[in-house]
């Protein structure tokens, strides 16, 4: 099994890609939509990783792919040191099961016919042989963890208010005892105030548990409170990784700096300039030479268009993916 | 074009699956037909010659292929019973089951407008209600039973129409008229109550939508409004109707037509059940059927013509 | 839960009329009045009295008897009808809808061929085929009713199969057999009890039919399609006897019509 595992860290993803056919493909020429678009990340054990950018940029895809929910077109995933892609198919559902998923809408994710007690225990029914008391113990258990009471467990989904619901679905993801979860914009449904009770519920759990997190959102000022690190994604690649703090303070790339301009801020020190992005959106479906960015970017030389940016390191661990920065930054 | 394409390739194999199911039915006869149709102890010569006859002594393959080119050639092969070509008894049955068939068609029609119509306007009212249930009974109420009630009322009792017997066209169109009336009625009547239902809805979905809202308030007057844009928008799922609407009369013509003893297709059909002729059932049901599916294609492509958003899809 | 049911117009009168003739059918079981097929040549045609609540027909024989031994036929080939094609046409649907691909394009194909055929030929075909016989109508009217249960449980798995709580059992290690029976199929049951509704009408309907064309069932049993086909002969002499098994009929459909229609507008909202 020597090419299978390899030294590297918690989560390495090399190259992902997800591209699915467009609808009206000629014969000779086709296209595809390129939803992820040859991703590399490493996200270490513990660490709460933020995948931020628009709607329809792939981050939710590239998020449903490290949870095996989507398979990938081409690239790696490797956890734990293991080469999941080379796993057949058995041993590859038992590893992935150490990494579950929080869905975002809380209305479409609980079996509307099933009550929460069943739900829960579904899981220790397929894997583990335990007594019914043994199962409805650890049900109870679980429900504490996350703030409700066992009474739940005889209830409809349909009965809870969304907060509870969320409650849930975590409860859910942890009954197998994971070590990644994955949070796919796992509060942008609830109230305002809902959402931080449920981030810091996430938070809880995180220490006690040492889980690692991608915390998948649109929402700046979410994944800025919770991340320890944060990747920005623009039309299925990666243009700018670094700590939390650092992207949000000094963002590096002309989107990243767009995207955190127009968040109302109260601590910020510098005053933040409004960019306005005009340009359109070149098409996912098109193909594309050069940076992705170029057409909607203020600052973007003759190069951008031609070229695609490689990685330049701006300070430690802090990455970013432009002609602009690769000039006044040559690493 | 692409779409018409499409469809004539989807309508190829259903035929196909369609000739083979009625054509392999037949063949998993318990008991050999000979058999069942000479009798057991028959005369071993005679058995043989109903054999090559019916061309039972072929492989199987063979057998389906002969039928199915003898099908597109117009050849049927002999009725058992009556020892003729299926297709002179076929064809002399056609005329009076189109006849039905185009009369009770037409009877809906005429119905079917002004009582969408009507329902559509007084929706919530008692009358409406009342004549909806009224539409539901239409539905429930079995169509030969519908013909026997006719008899009974205008035959029998009132002597105005014929109680049954087909009176063709070269005897006279009145005569011809009167034999077709109440039996294209008992038709009609369930047909027209599945599709007042069903025009009714569409015409309510209509009324409610937003461009109905512009046009009234600009102004435009509550029954134009509702003849100008609201028709023409529900009539054209209404093509679709048409499509059931004939392929419902010819199936209800085929129990209606033994009721009146009009001697139609349906009536020949379930004559050649009765006496197990299988040459006969098998070519009819499949002529039946592919009428069907020939029905709906010219359904579905009138309805592409008319509405260009489903030949993109 | 259950006010919204009763209030509900098409639910409230056809559940009565179906309770209506449950009763029949019991008492049809504790106390038939005399032997259906009992025929007493010198009291033919007598009009209804309180020995013979609905008179006798053509052969002596009491016509109430007979209406409540042919509601046992209607029962019995409407639930056989419903029962059977349920069973395959959902397991067929599940199949197709989720797991898709070639095997769904193969079976859909083979409905759409089977959905081509006015229902009454379909019932014709096997009849002449495995001749008639309570079993062989009932396995008739299955095979037509089939179809209706494949489209609504497909199209209901290719829904259900995208919702993401099924996405997160699976990631939790449910089976595809798990997700599809125990998940995905509790959530269609009350478009099923629907189908079922509105399937048992169009069984009683056919069967009465072909009893009426005299390819269902056989005498000397009941049936309330054959009665209406005797009283034809006999509308001058005896005009009621044509009247009360059409009504039956026509009840019984209707029941089980708006039932349909009102589990399906509660459900539906």
């Amino acid at each position: 099994m020597n090419d299978i595992k390899e030294e590297v860290s918690f989560i390495e993803i090399k190259g992902l890609c997800k591209y699915y056919n467009k609808k009206n493909n000629h014969i000779l020429k086709k296209s595809y939509l390129k939803a992820v678009n040859n991703f590399d990340i490493s996200i270490s054990k513990g660490e709460i990783f933020g995948l931020v950018g628009e709607s329809g940029c792939g981050k939710s895809t590239l998020g449903k792919m490290i949870a095996n929910i989507v398979q990938p077109t081409s690239g790696e995933i490797i956890f734990k040191g293991i080469k999941t892609g080379l796993l057949p198919q058995k041993e590859k559902q038992k590893t992935f099961r150490k990494i579950q998923i929080v869905f975002q809408d809380p209305y479409s994710s609980l079996n509307p016919k099933k009550k929460i007690g069943w739900i829960l225990e579904e899981p220790l029914k397929i894997h583990y042989k335990l007594s019914q008391n043994e199962r409805q113990k650890k049900v109870a258990e679980i429900l504490k963890i996350v703030g409700l009471d066992n009474e739940y467990k005889d209830r409809f989904p349909g009965e809870l208010s969304g907060g509870q619901r969320q409650r849930v679905c975590i409860a859910a993801a942890l009954m197998l005892e994971p070590e990644v979860i994955i949070a796919d914009e796992s509060v942008s449904a609830l109230d305002v105030s809902i959402q931080s009770q449920i981030l810091n519920l996430l938070k809880e759990l995180q220490c006690s548990k040492n889980l690692t997190y991608i915390f998948v959102s649109h929402d700046l000022n979410v994944v800025h409170y919770i991340s320890d690190r944060i990747g920005v994604m623009y039309m299925g690649h990666l243009v700018e990784v670094g700590k939390a703090e650092e992207i949000y303070l000094s963002p590096a790339h002309p989107y990243t700096r767009a995207l955190f301009s127009v968040i109302p801020s109260i601590e910020s020190e510098q005053e933040r300039k409004p960019v306005i992005l005009e340009g359109e959106v070149s098409s996912v479906i098109e193909p594309v030479t050069g940076c992705p960015f170029e057409p909607r970017c203020k600052e973007a030389l003759s190069v951008c268009k031609r070229e695609f940016p490689n990685k330049t390191e701006i300070s430690s661990g802090h990455y970013v993916f432009c002609h602009q920065a690769e000039k006044s930054y040559k690493t | 074009m692409k779409y018409a394409l499409k469809k004539i390739v989807t309508i190829a194999s259903t035929l196909l699956v369609i000739s083979l199911l009625t054509f392999g039915v037949f063949q998993i006869l318990p008991g050999n037909p000979v058999d069942i149709i000479l009798g057991v102890d028959a005369d071993p010569l005679q058995v043989k010659a109903l054999t090559q006859q019916l061309g039972l002594d072929l492989p199987l393959g063979q057998r389906y292929i002969s039928w199915i080119t003898g099908i597109l050639k117009g050849d049927m092969g002999n009725s058992i019973r009556y020892q003729v070509p299926v297709e002179q008894l076929l064809k002399q049955s056609l005329p009076v089951t189109i006849s039905l068939t185009l009369m009770s068609m037409l009877i809906t029609l005429i119905v079917v407008v002004p009582v969408s119509i009507f329902l559509a306007k007084h929706n919530n009212k008692k009358v409406g209600v009342l004549i909806s249930f009224i539409m539901q009974i239409g539905i429930a109420i079995p169509s030969f039973w519908v013909g026997i009630l006719l008899v009974m009322f205008f035959s029998v009792t009132l002597h105005w129409l014929p109680s049954g017997d087909y009176s063709p066209l070269s005897q006279g169109f009145l005569n011809y008229i009167r034999s077709l009336l109440l039996p294209s009625l008992s038709i009609a009547i369930g047909s027209s109550a599945v599709v007042i239902r069903y025009l009714k809805t569409t015409i309510l979905d209509n009324m409610n939508m937003d461009y109905v809202r512009t046009a009234r308030s600009k102004g435009v007057a509550r029954n134009k409004v509702l003849y100008k844009h609201v028709l023409r928008n529900a009539l054209l799922p209404t093509i679709t109707i048409l499509g059931m609407l004939i392929v419902n009369a010819l199936g209800g013509s085929i129990i209606v037509e033994n009721v009146f003893n009009l001697p139609g297709t349906g009536h020949l059909v379930i004559t050649g059940v009765a006496n197990r002729d299988f040459p006969l059932v098998q070519s009819v049901v499949f002529y039946l059927a592919a009428t069907v599916v020939f029905i709906n294609l010219i359904t579905d492509l009138l309805y592409a013509i008319i509405d260009p958003r489903i030949r993109l899809t | 839960m259950l006010k919204k049911y009763l209030g509900n117009k098409n639910f409230v009168i056809g559940a009565s009329l179906v309770m209506f003739l449950l009763l029949l059918l019991i008492y049809s079981f504790i106390n038939l009045p005399y032997d259906p097929n009992k025929m007493d040549t010198s009291n033919t045609f007598l009009r209804p009295s309180p020995s013979h609540i609905m008179g006798t027909d053509n052969f002596g024989r009491d016509i109430f008897s007979r209406i409540l031994k042919g509601s046992q036929s209607a029962f019995l080939v409407g639930i056989a009808a419903v029962g059977i094609s349920m069973i395959i046409g959902v397991f067929l649907g599940a199949v197709s809808g989720y797991f898709q691909g070639w095997l769904d394009k193969i079976i859909s194909v083979i409905m759409d061929a089977e959905m081509a055929f006015p229902g009454v030929i379909l019932a014709l075909i096997f009849i002449t085929v495995f001749k008639n016989g309570i079993f062989n109508i009932a396995m008739a009217l299955a095979i037509m009713t089939i179809p209706r249960f494949f489209r609504i449980t497909r199209s209901g798995f290719m829904q259900i199969k995208e919702m993401d709580y099924i996405a997160a059992a699976k990631a939790r290690g449910a089976s595809d057999f798990r997700l599809m029976f125990l998940h995905i199929l509790p959530n269609i049951t009350s478009s099923l009890i629907v189908t079922a509704s509105l399937g048992f009408s169009t069984a009683v309907l056919s069967e009465a039919g072909l009893s009426y064309l005299g390819l269902g069932i056989q005498p000397p049993d009941a049936s309330w399609g054959k009665m209406l086909f005797e009283a034809q002969s006999y509308l001058l002499i005896q005009p009621w006897y044509a009247v009360i098994p059409g009504t039956m009929i026509t009840l019984m459909v209707l029941g089980f019509n708006l039932l349909g229609d009102g589990i399906r507008d509660v459900t539906n909202h």
